[in-house]
């Protein structure tokens, strides 16, 4: 996928892997507003440290572990109104992204349903970008397929 | 991953979804998906959850991303790294010499080296710092001369200390060129004493005694801490007297210092005069 030369300028890769760098701040942080300043952030970080990155990883993992590190950070975190949200709608999902999928997922677990269902990537490599242990990601794959079913038949419900 | 043989079932099937169990886990999940029909459709269920969720997500890749978001990824600051400019080749020479080569250097260095010996040792009297300086005696008496000149010329000015002072010159030029002398009276030659001056001839302190004749002819006598001690010649006259153009000058040497009598050339009398102070200063 990114095959490339390390010496190479990566700006081009990580231009071309903007959708999915874009979803996953968007997994990663449950809302829409202020993920560009994130992905922006994560890419610069990155292009900075483009030394550091070994050939046989693939960019766009690298790319979202960083921006899991910076989130984790805190200078981006802005879970507190995700909660109140939470709370007092009494959903047990993720923020208000304006995509049902991801407001329909428990928010510490859309990111990893994202990496694993859609990416493709196994517990171990998902663990390693969310840094959790392989258990973890598979009680929240287990989790967000519950979520994603329930919601599904509310919706086939609504229809009846 | 522990194994999941004790796990909940739709977390099996989850990892079933997921390709994360082992291959026995697998086997003898699917045996039990094909014969439990709630476990099947818990897994039917599941999986249609996912593709559903996978759709979702994959439309969330056509969202139109800002041209601004591009153009501060385009222009982030790359890494610097250390640019080595393309430099020319330069030839490698090694030195690889030969035993006749060791023995053809060595005795050019053996000729050079004579060569060098047999020239210094043929130019014993090689020009030093001293030699370039020149002879000190000839340094001095040329200054001598030369402020003679000067000051014989002068009326008002010719004497620093006026002869009232005499006390004050011995005084003072004993301190300062470290020569003890005595002002000798020459009345009897129609000379008057009319003082002293101090100057600088040869890079040194030098004492000048000034006197006049009835002429108005300026005679000076002058001294100087020994110059250069030269061996006594038995039979080499005391004075010598040199002419430089119209001053005539009587040299002597004195045990602790260089002694000389300057006046006009025309002077015949200079060098009687000049022996005369010798025995008296």
């Amino acid at each position: 996928m990114s095959d490339k030369n390390p010496k190479t300028d990566i700006r081009r890769d990580l231009v071309g892997f903007l959708p999915q760098i874009r979803r996953f701040a968007m997994a990663l942080t449950g809302d829409a507003s202020g993920i560009d300043l994130l992905v922006v952030k994560a890419c610069e970080e990155a292009v900075a440290k483009s030394h550091l990155w070994r050939n046989e990883q693939r960019l766009d993992r690298w790319v979202f572990t960083l921006m899991r590190a910076l989130w984790n950070n805190g200078a981006f975190a802005q879970p507190t109104e995700g909660c109140d949200k939470q709370q007092t709608t009494g959903r047990t999902a993720g923020g208000f992204s304006g995509h049902p999928v991801l407001d329909s997922l428990p928010h510490t677990s859309a990111p990893v349903y994202l990496l694993c269902a859609v990416e493709g990537l196994s517990y171990a490599e998902t663990a390693a970008v969310m840094g959790i242990t392989p258990d973890a990601v598979a009680v929240r794959m287990l989790l967000s397929r519950r979520e994603l079913a329930a919601q599904k038949s509310h919706a086939s419900e609504r229809r009846a | 991953m522990e194994s999941l043989r004790n796990a909940p079932l739709d977390m099996r099937i989850s990892a079933l979804l997921d390709n994360e169990i082992s291959e026995p886990e697998r086997i003898e999940l699917e045996a039990l998906l094909a014969a439990d029909p709630q476990a099947r459709a818990l897994n039917d269920m599941l999986r249609k959850a996912d593709d559903e969720a996978r759709l979702a997500f994959k439309t969330m890749l056509k969202e139109p991303v800002s041209l601004d978001l591009v153009r501060s990824i385009k222009t982030a600051t790359p890494p610097r790294r250390a640019v080595r400019l393309p430099q020319a080749r330069r030839p490698r020479w090694h030195l690889r010499p030969s035993f006749s080569l060791v023995c053809a250097a060595s005795l050019l260095m053996f000729g050079f080296g004579t060569a060098a010996g047999y020239m210094v040792a043929g130019r014993p009297h090689m020009v030093t710092y001293g030699d370039m300086a020149g002879d000190p005696v000839r340094a001095w008496l040329d200054d001598v001369a030369s402020y003679y000149r000067l000051y014989s010329r002068q009326t008002r000015h010719l004497v620093e200390v006026p002869a009232s002072e005499s006390a004050h010159i011995v005084d003072w030029l004993m301190a300062t060129t470290g020569v003890s002398f005595r002002i000798p009276n020459l009345s009897a030659d129609n000379l008057d004493f009319v003082g002293a001056r101090l100057f600088s001839a040869g890079g040194r302190p030098v004492g000048q005694l000034v006197y006049r004749n009835r002429e108005g002819e300026v005679i000076a006598v002058s001294f100087t801490k020994l110059i250069a001690p030269q061996s006594q010649q038995p039979d080499a006259p005391p004075l010598r007297q040199t002419i430089r153009d119209d001053i005539g000058l009587v040299t002597w040497q004195g045990l602790q210092a260089s002694y000389v009598v300057t006046g006009p050339s025309s002077d015949a009398e200079l060098d009687t005069l000049a022996a005369k102070i010798a025995g008296i200063i």
